[in-house]
């Protein structure tokens, strides 16, 4: 990987540091990133001046279709970038370190303890052969040096009944096959908090399970934010999901950012066409019967991005000057928005209602 | 409910997988042309339910008729003429579209096992209009879809037999918010234009929202409410209907403030053994000393709106004054959380 030279200021850049709302030291503090995938078909830009901050206790949803860059995102702040990812700029801060700048090994010692991350399938992360509680504790093993094992079983066990699994004591002893989905997802939750991570990655990890659990995971993750003060980047496809648990809103489109903002706002006069396109095809159970909104076309691929304002081809409000021009990210009001016909003295885009097909 | 106009109709259903009962006793209607929706959490038994009403899972017991005929009683060739009119869209269209072969064999790969006459069959391109894909989509191969795509590529192999009844299993799971309400869009035009009835299968409530005419809620292998779908939506009389709708995220940050928003604790207890009494009272905080004994019987407590709740009342009373409150209380000014 290539190391960042110093990030070169640039639109927004410039003037609001992090494409964020001033006050109180960020946690995370993601400054122009760029990352790109190398294959056969040359480079493709996968993440393109990303900026934005998560503070001590805050919940930030980031929030697109698939395709947009959202896992790329999750892996480059834990540095997981698949073999042919790099990061070619930026600056991904975390407290006082720079984590661009960390090696392989500082960087493994920083995953768990500082950052954790859970994931969509727990299948995937926990491994078939060994006991919930081998792995509970050996979670702990890599960073707990030489204590003792059975206060990290305890531990363990305590961790389980925190996130609501019953009879943990008896359970530790079982493996992953033998609990349900929603179980499963708790036991990945309880391992990435085993170590009490500062700050919580979790990549759609509700999109498997059934509404009822994932309104239990959710619950969960509230109360994790308000007794211990974790940060949390919830990455989700769902807007349900981020209107209920996030306080603010970061919106994705082929890699860089088109909205951010506080999610009550955002959600109540959604600035960019694409945010507005996204809050219209959501099902509600208010817009009952009505045929529901889509946004016609699809994400293009990072081998084919069109070259003025990427949402441009799908967008119902698109001139002639959004397939020349690729708008900057500008503010107003503590809302950011990245959108060629948004019109900064009125605050809006130039059409405002939810198109409806 | 009538049975006189009951297109699909099943009594006394019972399917079980050894000592597992998946399906509990179930009765069952669904008028012509009307969209059932039917909810449920994971191991509520209802895609077994949507399986066996279509044959694909044998029943234990009950009857099931279709369009007035007994599906049980009548001989096998008799049965499998029926079949072919009623239909089952899969969950998962990746694990149901066979990888190694091109879309317009997977679409007409239902007339050749059902050995269907020229004239009955429509083409390949008729069929991806249908469901509104591009006719240069037939010379692909499944993995070559988005996801939005192989939903629709499943639709349209459903459709090819000009079914009247069709099953759908989740039809919206996996797909991204757009994807998904073109989907549903599709699924409701398809209705309306070809008159066809529609059992969807969904644990998610908003979804039927937009879709269904009905709704049917089943908890371990039995139905708990069965209504309108404007009734079981602003009037649930069920606590289990309550607490599935109480967990729907709505994409409104307002309605965070909700001080009812009652979460359904812990999971849906195992099939093999049900608790005693109302299957419910474990996760109920309606739940009397008289839950834990007496299983409630089908209650109609409104016309179309049957519900098996000791307490039906006190819940539906509740249910109408908390959406009395929502329209009072939009209070934008209180924290969020």
């Amino acid at each position: 990987m290539r190391l960042p030279t110093e990030p070169k200021g640039r639109s927004v850049g410039a003037e609001a540091p992090s494409a964020d709302r001033s006050g109180g030291d960020a946690l995370l503090n993601v400054h122009e990133l760029d990352v790109v995938y190398h294959g056969r078909g040359g480079h493709l830009p996968a993440l393109r001046e990303m900026s934005f901050q998560v503070h001590p206790g805050e919940i930030l949803g980031v929030i697109g279709e698939s395709g947009c860059g959202k896992s790329t995102l999750s892996s480059a702040i834990m540095r997981l970038l698949p073999p042919n990812g790099e990061i070619t700029r930026g600056s991904i801060r975390f407290g006082e370190r720079e984590l661009l700048s960390l090696g392989p090994e500082e960087m493994r010692r920083l995953r768990g303890p500082e950052i954790a991350m859970i994931f969509q399938d727990p299948l995937t992360s926990l491994n078939p052969t060994f006991t919930i509680g081998a792995q509970l504790v050996d979670a702990q093993r890599a960073h707990a040096g030489r204590a003792p094992r059975r206060s990290l079983r305890r531990r363990a066990i305590e961790m389980l009944e925190q996130v609501g699994i019953p009879d943990a004591s008896e359970r530790i002893g079982t493996y992953p096959h033998q609990f349900s989905g929603g179980m499963r997802q708790r036991i990945m939750i309880a391992m990435a908090l085993l170590l009490e991570p500062k700050l919580l990655i979790a990549d759609e990890p509700t999109s498997a399970l059934d509404v009822t659990l994932e309104a239990q995971i959710l619950e969960l993750l509230r109360r994790l934010r308000h007794e211990r003060g974790t940060a949390i980047l919830f990455i989700s496809h769902d807007l349900g999901v981020v209107a209920q648990l996030c306080d603010r809103i970061l919106v994705m489109y082929a890699g860089s950012t088109v909205e951010l903002g506080d999610v009550l706002p955002t959600f109540e006069r959604p600035l960019h066409p694409y945010t507005q396109a996204l809050i219209a095809a959501a099902p509600t159970r208010g817009r009952r019967g009505e045929p529901l909104a889509t946004i016609p076309g699809k994400v293009p691929s990072l081998s084919a991005l069109p070259t003025g304002c990427k949402f441009a081809p799908r967008c119902a409000h698109a001139q002639d000057v959004n397939l020349e021009r690729e708008p900057e990210l500008v503010e107003f009001d503590g809302r950011y928005v990245r959108c060629n016909i948004y019109d900064p003295s009125s605050g809006y885009v130039a059409t405002n209602e939810l198109q409806s097909r | 409910m009538s049975t006189t106009h009951a297109f699909v109709s099943v009594r006394g259903l019972r399917t079980r997988f050894g000592s597992l009962r998946a399906v509990d006793g179930v009765d069952l209607d669904i008028a012509r042309g009307e969209v059932l929706g039917l909810v449920g959490e994971s191991g509520s038994g209802k895609t077994t339910l949507g399986r066996t009403i279509l044959g694909l899972t044998p029943a234990t017991e009950g009857t099931i008729s279709f369009d007035g005929r007994d599906m049980v009683t009548m001989d096998r060739a008799a049965r499998r003429g029926l079949r072919r009119k009623m239909q089952m869209v899969f969950q998962d269209p990746h694990a149901s579209l066979s990888p190694r072969l091109r879309i317009s064999y997977l679409l007409t790969e239902p007339y050749e096992i059902n050995h269907v006459a020229d004239r009955d069959r429509s083409s390949v391109g008729a069929l991806l209009e249908m469901v509104e894909l591009p006719p240069d989509l037939a010379s692909k191969y499944p993995h070559e879809l988005s996801g939005g795509q192989a939903r629709r590529v499943g639709i349209a192999r459903a459709l090819a037999l000009r079914p009247d009844f069709l099953v759908f299993d989740e039809p919206t799971s996996g797909l991204d918010v757009s994807a998904a309400a073109a989907v549903l869009n599709l699924v409701k035009d398809l209705c309306d234009r070809f008159q066809l009835t529609y059992l969807i299968i969904t644990h998610n409530l908003s979804v039927l929202s937009f879709v269904a005419d009905r709704i049917a809620v089943m908890y371990l292998g039995q139905l708990v409410e069965v209504g309108p779908a404007e009734q079981v939506l602003d009037a649930p009389a069920h606590p289990y209907t309550k607490g599935l709708l109480s967990a729907v995220s709505e994409p409104d940050p307002r309605q965070r403030s909700r001080s009812h928003r009652l979460l359904l604790p812990g999971e849906i207890p195992s099939p093999r053994n049900p608790p005693p009494g109302c299957r419910f009272h474990t996760r109920c905080r309606y739940a009397q000393e008289r839950c834990r004994r007496e299983p409630p019987i089908v209650e109609e407590v409104e016309a179309g709106q049957r519900v098996a709740c000791h307490f039906w009342d006190v819940v539906r009373a509740d249910s109408r004054d908390e959406v009395a409150g929502d329209q009072g209380e939009l209070d934008t000014s209180r924290p969020l959380t």
